[in-house]
């Protein structure tokens, strides 16, 4: 299926827990954030990890190059 | 290591050296916890749950992601003479609504009297159903008057309470006494085991809600009176390659980890990595908690000698929470048996492979039983099978479980004869464990047995599949004919319908067997456990319900 942002990395794209966790991994390094603990079990679809990535780079005050 | 010590008793010897733990957190950061502060925090801990009117014995489960503040509660709880009750924190869940599931059954099954948490947990453990028990906040659980000693407990008496991770019923409770824990970190401190030193420096970033990172990398570590490094799962899993650069940073000597785990540093490792790395400190790289696949190992072995990694450090490893964490172990490097792929499965015995075999199976050497312990193999009315023969694998002696928490029937069941079955299956060569599969999960195909790991092992010869993505099992229609299912997962790009070929003739080929159905799945789709074990029971479920295919 075509991914979209309601797509759930679990149930529609095939993730299982760990690869969830690969690439919590590639975005912290790639935006220099580090993703708090209690947000990882919150993060299911496309739109959140979206929405986790602009809400720590904004805290960090430095957008993405 | 003091024989016979209960954990409180561990912790105060601890104290009395300069070592201690490096708890590095799921962002990196580390701190040092000298036993002697992690007895100063713990006995502070013990008194404000003491003065919770909490009593000798009752239960207190643990949901702490952090590593620093489980640690201390942990020890808290055993201080208190208190039992604890290690569960799974969410962010390894994966999914909320098994967490949730899962946390509700162990609270209920454990009657627990309350539940140390993070901030972070606690909203979430709400949902999980806590009915009315107490939630204590693990950061800033303290009391102004600590006790002045950890609460004298008998060494007969229960020390944890062990939730197995159930990849084929649901989790049972596992009594464990703080002689038989004792017993099993002697033997694994032993010589027949890692043969710990003083100056060995654990490095391990397995959970410590699950046996073999508490029991085997933390409390040996304690009881060793040995430095450990402790980091968080989520760091690993995040970033593999922070487990080898702890092993190199800290120089370590001791890392235990599953077969996944070095599969996975095989995959993210990049070579520029592998460059910056020195393992040559890293004298016991013990491999166990699911199936070891020697090809792995070798392939680690091969790509990591460039960074000093030695073969000979390799050791794998049997054992399961029922016998408190570990059965036997295998050092010196990889010792594996190449056998007849095809009279393993048809006959179940362990022929060596020769130049007729058409095809063959590797399975790890997991060593002999520890002094003290016995193991054998036994056939379907519990009659000792000899060599080479493939049966039930039981185990005896002073390691083995009290019982399950309040399961008498259970219990029986494991427990028969003074016998631990193991529910595993195996053969024995030359007095050498070897590991095959589970018996619960036999296949029967007009009377024949097959044991699904063979028919995996198979599958995975084919190219383009993933041995963690395979699943075999039979559905019952009579009683000695099952309907036989192999679920595959491949990624969108291959074509399914030739998966589905090539899977049938491989197994057709290899143990004359014809499959009732192929299911091609994209990967994901195999139910796991929290720690990544396949759920076969669930699996089989979900298939007969229809609602595993999208």
């Amino acid at each position: 299926m075509e991914p979209t942002l309601d797509s759930e990395l679990l149930a529609d794209l095939g993730f299982d827990s760990l690869q969830v966790l690969e690439l919590v991994g590639e975005l912290e390094e790639h935006f220099a954030v580090a993703v708090p603990l209690n947000d990882l079990s919150r993060i299911r679809t496309v739109a959140q990890v979206v929405a986790e990535v602009r809400a720590l780079t904004a805290a960090a005050g430095s957008p993405p190059a | 290591m003091i024989a016979g010590a209960t954990i409180g008793e561990a912790l105060l010897a601890a104290a009395g050296s300069a070592r201690g733990i490096e708890a590095i957190e799921h962002d990196g950061c580390a701190s040092r916890i000298p036993y002697a502060s992690l007895l100063a925090d713990a006995l502070g801990i013990a008194a404000a749950l003491r003065t919770r009117g909490l009593a000798t014995g009752d239960r207190v489960a643990l949901v702490v992601p952090e590593v620093g503040d489980f640690v201390r509660a942990f020890f808290g709880i055993a201080a208190a003479g208190l039992l604890p009750v290690p569960l799974c924190p969410p962010a390894h869940a994966g999914d909320l609504p098994t967490w949730t599931r899962q946390s509700r059954h162990v609270l209920q099954a454990s009657r627990a009297s309350a539940v140390i948490a993070s901030d972070g947990v606690a909203a979430l453990l709400d949902v999980a159903g806590l009915d009315g028990r107490a939630i204590l906040p693990a950061g800033t659980l303290r009391t102004h008057a600590p006790l002045a000693a950890p609460v004298r407990v008998d060494a007969a008496a229960p020390a944890l309470l062990q939730f197995t991770s159930g990849s084929t019923a649901a989790p049972k409770g596992v009594v464990l006494t703080h002689a038989s824990l004792g017993a099993n970190i002697a033997a694994i401190a032993g010589p027949a085991g890692i043969a710990a030193r003083a100056d060995d420096i654990g490095v391990s970033w397995l959970p410590l809600y699950h046996d073999m990172g508490l029991i085997g990398m933390l409390l040996t570590a304690v009881h060793s009176r040995a430095d450990i490094v402790l980091m968080s799962p989520v760091l690993f899993l995040k970033r593999p390659t922070a487990w080898l650069d702890a092993i190199s940073h800290y120089r370590g000597t001791v890392s235990f980890a599953p077969n996944f785990a070095y599969d996975l540093c095989l995959r993210r490792v990049k070579p520029s990595q592998i460059d910056a790395l020195d393992l040559s400190s890293w004298r016991v790289a013990g491999c166990g908690a699911e199936p070891v696949r020697t090809d792995t190992l070798r392939a680690f072995a091969d790509r990591f000698a460039r960074a000093g990694f030695r073969e000979s450090s390799v050791m794998s490893s049997y054992g399961l929470a029922e016998h408190s964490l570990a059965v036997a172990f295998s050092g010196g490097g990889i010792r594996e048996d190449v056998v007849d792929a095809d009279r393993l499965v048809r006959e179940a015995r362990a022929v060596p492979a020769t130049g007729a075999s058409a095809s063959v199976v590797r399975i790890a050497a997991c060593g002999a039983a520890f002094p003290g312990h016995d193991l054998r193999i036994v056939d379907d009315r519990g009659q000792p099978l000899p060599e080479r023969h493939v049966g039930a694998i039981a185990a005896r002696g002073p390691s083995v479980m009290q019982g399950y928490f309040e399961d008498p029937i259970a219990t029986a069941e494991a427990l028969r004869d003074g016998w631990l079955y193991t529910g595993d299956l195996g053969y024995l060569a030359d007095g050498r464990l070897f590991v095959c599969g589970r018996t619960k999960e036999l296949i029967i195909r007009q009377g024949r047995k097959y044991h699904p790991p063979d028919l995996e092992a198979a599958i995975a010869e084919l190219p383009g599949l993933r041995s963690s993505g395979i699943l075999v099992f039979g559905i019952s229609r009579l009683p000695d004919d099952d309907e036989v299912v192999a679920l595959v997962e491949v990624r969108a790009s291959v074509p399914p319908g030739q998966v589905v070929d090539q899977v049938r003739r491989r197994v057709r080929e290899t143990a004359g067997l014809e499959l009732n159905r192929v299911i091609v799945a994209p990967p994901g789709t195999i139910p796991r456990t929290t720690s990544g074990k396949v759920r076969r029971a669930e699996a089989r479920d979900r298939v007969l319900a229809g609602t595993l295919e999208r």
